[in-house]
């Protein structure tokens, strides 16, 4: 996993601890954990030339050390069809970004430009995170999306490394599980993949112990059999020489 | 650190099973814990070794000056003097034979960074001179077939262990014990567990024969893996019920993440529980409750409950209290419907809940309960008694009626009650505790119980399969 290293160390040498989005989504492939494919894009012409080799539609997103959410500083344009969308999201999000440090007072990075992502179908949507606890060290999260997560707090824990009867107590552990199970009709989800999502997170994160924190949100899971896709990953990292 | 790097059995056992006891700081002035301490181990089958320097007898026992003028090596010294004095107490310790010691007096890290400085010397000297120790800042400990070397009651004798990091608390268990008469192997409040560590207590209990389920009260953990490792064996040995105090300052730690944010160490540790196998209760009242269930009756299979009462009422609430706790009251199977509809009162309702109406006494209970168990469709039974003296009824026959009944049955699944009508229930109620049925003031309780041991066994099965 030289790679992966080599990523952390890249983050740590720049300064930061917040490992960019297309940084993520590459420890992740290295893990096998599926990402929808994307490339990072520095300039307007390298984002079409990407969207195009990834196939429409896409998705463009920020990608900048000064920028952890990326929404909020209106960096994120979905759903892109064509060339001439790419071309006009490209720039919208330079504009959003350069706007959003203005009023943060803050002289944003613009240099890394986009990542380009495919667009993914809509599923259900999941949070697989990890974080870093004082007493317990690693423990994995698992809970439905949206406001499952956000208001509800629907959501559960199991310490890293987790087992595989673990991770499927979790999936049936919350209150939303039924989602899941497959509702008013709908075909149950793919429980296998997101448990294998887990699992491998879970190995990701006990042999690279310099993750802190850790959100793959959204996790799509789709109906079963047609497996679950990690759309968005944000990692944080301490310098190794603190643990 | 792995489990049984070393023999935790043998290496504690002397803190639980001592046949000589000194107790320095003995004191027959009433007001002292010292006081406390030693007409407690008077009470006990041991031989007890007062120690102090103001008089000759304490209590009509022969005291002695210091721990160096035994007349005879000691297994175990409980030390109920300042602080200041404490650390070099343990090269006597030594000296007097014992390898083990119970610090009850306080003084120490609760109080402030000198405290935590003569915490220090006290472990290093006790390392030094080769003696484990419990506490400081604790209540002590008991063992209720041999001894009591706290300064709170004698628990009542049975096989539930009592591990509390609150001193306080854990001694106001112990009086719970009695008024509930929920029997008690061994008991431990480690307080400020400066040597001896919660996990190593923890895997002492999950040896001990005579300890048939570990119910722990803990607020904060230093070393969470070592715990967590400690209450998965635990909880494969037997059931483990954890009450949690206190929620850490890790929650409100500044964060960049959405886990990070949610995490709170509350959440982590319940799912850590789980995880481990064992089982979090919600209150101080209930944690007794359920280990009396553990300990009382075999596991049931799975969720089903059937239900028995001679009111209506209590039928219902008993139902949402098992929906609300996750468990199933399924439809009985046809036969044993035929069989109640012969048998009971017209006016009696013949499906789950089974109502058997406030004339339905001692044949109806034994007759209801003998059929319920007797029903594959039920995996735990669940006997309500609402109305125990209708129209000239005795107070015990509901009881003897659903005893009857399940030994009739002689199936192997758990029988819980829930006898109402405060001191009129009781005598039914003693009789059934008696025979080790457990019973309950409330059905919430009784259906909080039954979802936990089902919890327990769910997690047990799954992980041995």
């Amino acid at each position: 996993m030289k790679t992966v290293k080599k990523i952390f160390k890249t983050a740590l040498d720049e300064g930061r601890t917040f490992v960019l989005e297309d940084e993520a989504k590459r420890v992740m492939r290295e893990y096998g954990i599926p990402v929808p494919p994307f490339a990072p894009a520095a300039t307007e012409d390298e984002a079409v030339a990407r969207a195009n080799e990834i196939g429409y539609p896409v998705v463009l997103k920020i990608l900048s050390k000064d920028i952890m959410h990326k929404s909020d500083a209106g960096g994120v344009k979905v759903n892109l069809n064509s060339d001439e969308e790419v071309r006009r999201a490209f720039q919208e999000i330079m504009e959003n970004a350069t706007q959003y440090g203005k009023e943060k007072g803050i002289d944003v990075d613009l240099s890394r430009g986009v990542i380009v992502t495919r667009f993914v179908e809509m599923g259900t949507e999941t949070i697989v995170g990890v974080t870093k606890d004082p007493q317990f060290g690693h423990a994995l999260m698992f809970g439905l999306g949206g406001i499952f997560v956000e208001v509800l707090k629907d959501v559960t824990f199991r310490l890293i490394p987790l087992t595989e009867i673990d991770a499927r107590e979790m999936v049936y552990e919350i209150k939303a599980k039924k989602i899941l199970e497959g509702i008013r009709g709908q075909p149950p989800r793919d429980i296998d993949a997101l448990v294998e999502i887990m699992l491998t997170v879970s190995k990701m994160v006990e042999e690279n112990p310099e993750i802190v924190e850790m959100d793959c949100n959204p996790t799509i899971v789709y109906e079963q059999g047609k497996g679950a896709v990690v759309v968005d990953a944000r990692m944080v990292i301490e310098s190794a020489s603190s643990d | 650190m792995s489990y049984g790097e070393y023999d935790a059995y043998n290496d504690l056992d002397p803190f639980f099973n001592p046949r000589r006891v000194a107790l320095v700081g003995a004191s027959a002035d009433y007001r002292k814990l010292g006081n406390s301490i030693l007409m407690n181990l008077l009470a006990s089958e041991v031989e007890v070794f007062p120690v102090t320097r103001s008089r000759e007898r304490v209590l009509g026992v022969r005291a002695y000056p210091s721990l160096r003028q035994l007349p005879v090596p000691v297994d175990l010294v409980i030390i109920a003097v300042a602080a200041k004095y404490c650390p070099a107490l343990m090269y006597e310790v030594r000296a007097a034979g014992a390898r083990h010691a119970v610090v009850i007096s306080g003084g120490f890290s609760e109080t402030g960074p000198e405290g935590k400085q003569l915490e220090n010397q006290l472990v290093h000297a006790a390392r030094e001179a080769g003696v484990r120790i419990i506490g400081p800042n604790c209540v002590g400990v008991s063992n209720s077939r041999l001894f009591n070397g706290t300064f709170t009651m004698m628990p009542e004798r049975g096989n539930i262990a009592l591990l509390s990091q609150s001193g306080a608390l854990g001694g106001m268990t112990i009086y719970n014990t009695r008024a509930k008469r929920i029997g008690v192997s061994k008991f431990a409040s480690l307080g400020n567990a400066a040597d001896v560590s919660f996990s190593e207590v923890l895997r002492y209990f999950t040896e001990d024969d005579r300890t048939h389920v570990i119910a722990i009260y803990v607020e904060g953990v230093d070393k969470g893996r070592p715990f967590f490792e400690s209450l998965r064996q635990a909880a494969m040995a037997k059931p483990v019920v954890v009450l949690k105090g206190g929620l850490s300052k890790a929650g409100g730690r500044a964060t960049q993440s959405h886990t990070g944010s949610l995490a709170g160490s509350a959440k982590i540790f319940e799912g850590m529980v789980r995880q481990a196998g064992a089982v979090m209760i919600p209150t101080l009242d209930s944690l007794l409750e359920v280990c009396k269930l553990f300990d009382y009756q075999p596991s049931p299979c799975g969720r089903n409950i059937g239900i028995i009462s001679n009111t209506g009422g209590a039928g219902v609430l008993a139902a949402d209290a098992a929906s609300y706790f996750g468990l199933n009251v399924p439809e009985l199977s046809k036969e044993t419907r035929r069989e109640l509809r012969q048998i009971l009162s017209p006016m009696a309702a013949t499906r789950n809940p089974v109502d058997v109406v406030a004339s339905g006494g001692r044949r109806e209970y034994r007759v209801a309960t003998e059929l319920l168990l007797s029903d594959e469709n039920i995996d735990t039974l669940l006997v309500i008694c609402g109305v125990p003296t209708f129209a000239g009824m005795t107070q015990t026959e509901h009881a003897a009626g659903t005893l009857e009944g399940a030994r009739l049955a002689g199936a192997d699944k758990p029988v819980v009650g829930v006898w109402l009508a405060g001191d009129v229930g009781k005598p039914g109620k003693d009789l059934l505790e008696m025979n080790r049925i457990p019973c309950y003031d409330d059905p919430h309780t009784a259906c909080l119980a039954i979802a936990k041991v089902v919890e327990y066994s769910e997690l047990k099965g799954r992980r041995t399969m």
